[in-house]
């Protein structure tokens, strides 16, 4: 009895350091995954999750097709980059994270009140595109407090997806989050597609160049 | 005041469409605010009831933010679809909105240099 409360007591500790360390590889950036089973895929890569929901359930044949488009459609693109999270980006650059699903970019003006930013689709999940895509509106959080949702874009795939955080002063910490949907064909399999993206940083200022980079 | 936000998004519809340029349009509906154009596939839209709340702590500040929200995101609308600054030929004008006199003012330009400003909206004509 005693034993078997030992065994069990070493299972939980277990699922429980386990469980925790999943998502902690995922938010450090070293972590990419593929599912795909019975409806559905989920490309899953730090900042943004890409999930089709397929027209009909897929035969196994079908299943392997639609991983190896995936697979096709991350690699080589293992990302070096990835959305910000937390990171502070400095005033007077151009800032870019890239992925395997898009580029999001970033810049804002030393003394500046706003904060450009823009996402656009890779050309390899355009590849699997096969209509306009619905920008559903940046969300965004400003030093923990909800800001206007920006204005929701229909626009072609690799159109340049832009928006602003107005206001946005030097040391704000911005945080926020985008929604784009569209219809995909994964090697024969079609369906709807939802990439969200997520991201947060402080809109630094600079009080020293040298600090801040060139 | 309650300000009823769909009355109000209708009501800055009418208002916007009546000074955007030909071909373009500015509709109300799902408590957003739609812009289009004629001959072009894309279209963009506004974010009204869901961002009411956001813009301060009272119903007069929230509509002037909405009212500011909406011209800066026509414009941008506009200017890209002409590939040229709009209303302004040169450079973007800022959109600027204030309450005065029992009215919202929502306007392009600096306050004493309008560039292109919308009809006044009564807010009576917005309450709830």
């Amino acid at each position: 009895m005693i034993r078997k409360r030992i065994v069990c007591l070493l299972t939980c500790v277990f699922v429980v350091l386990f469980g925790a360390a999943v998502p902690a590889l995922a938010a450090s950036g070293q972590a990419q995954s593929t599912r795909v089973s019975g409806h559905e895929a989920t490309l899953d890569v730090p900042g943004a999750v890409l999930t089709v929901h397929f027209d009909q359930p897929m035969t196994a044949a079908a299943t392997a097709r639609v991983k190896s488009e995936l697979a096709r459609l991350t690699s080589p693109a293992t990302p070096s980059a990835h959305g910000p999270k937390g990171a502070y980006l400095y005033c007077d650059h151009l800032y870019s994270f890239k992925d395997a699903d898009g580029d999001y970019t970033f810049q804002h003006r030393c003394g500046g009140t706003t904060g450009p930013w823009g996402y656009r689709l890779s050309t390899g999940l355009c590849s699997i595109v096969i209509s306009d895509v619905h920008e559903h509106g940046m969300a965004w959080h400003r030093n923990g407090k909800r800001q206007g949702t920006q204005a929701q874009h229909t626009k072609y795939c690799r159109y340049q997806f832009h928006g602003n955080y107005n206001p946005d002063h030097d040391y704000d910490f911005i945080s926020y989050s985008d929604t784009f949907t569209f219809r995909v064909d994964v090697g024969g399999e079609t369906g709807n597609a939802d990439l969200v993206i997520t991201g947060s940083f402080t809109s630094a200022g600079c009080q020293n160049r040298i600090a801040c980079g060139p | 005041m309650t300000v009823d936000v769909d009355r109000f998004t209708r009501i800055l519809a009418e208002r916007l469409a009546a000074i955007v340029p030909e071909g373009f349009h500015v509709e109300a509906g799902d408590g957003m605010l739609w812009y289009s154009v004629d001959g072009h596939a894309g279209q963009a839209g506004s974010h009204m009831r869901d961002n009411f709340g956001v813009y301060g702590e009272t119903d007069e500040e929230n509509l002037v933010g909405l009212a500011v929200q909406a011209l800066d995101e026509l414009q941008d609308y506009v200017a890209e679809v002409t590939h040229d600054p709009w209303p302004a030929t040169t450079a973007q004008p800022r959109p600027h909105g204030e309450i005065r006199d029992g009215a919202l003012y929502a306007w392009y330009g600096d306050a004493g240099a309008v560039v292109l400003g919308c009809a006044p909206i009564p807010l009576a004509d917005v309450e709830a």
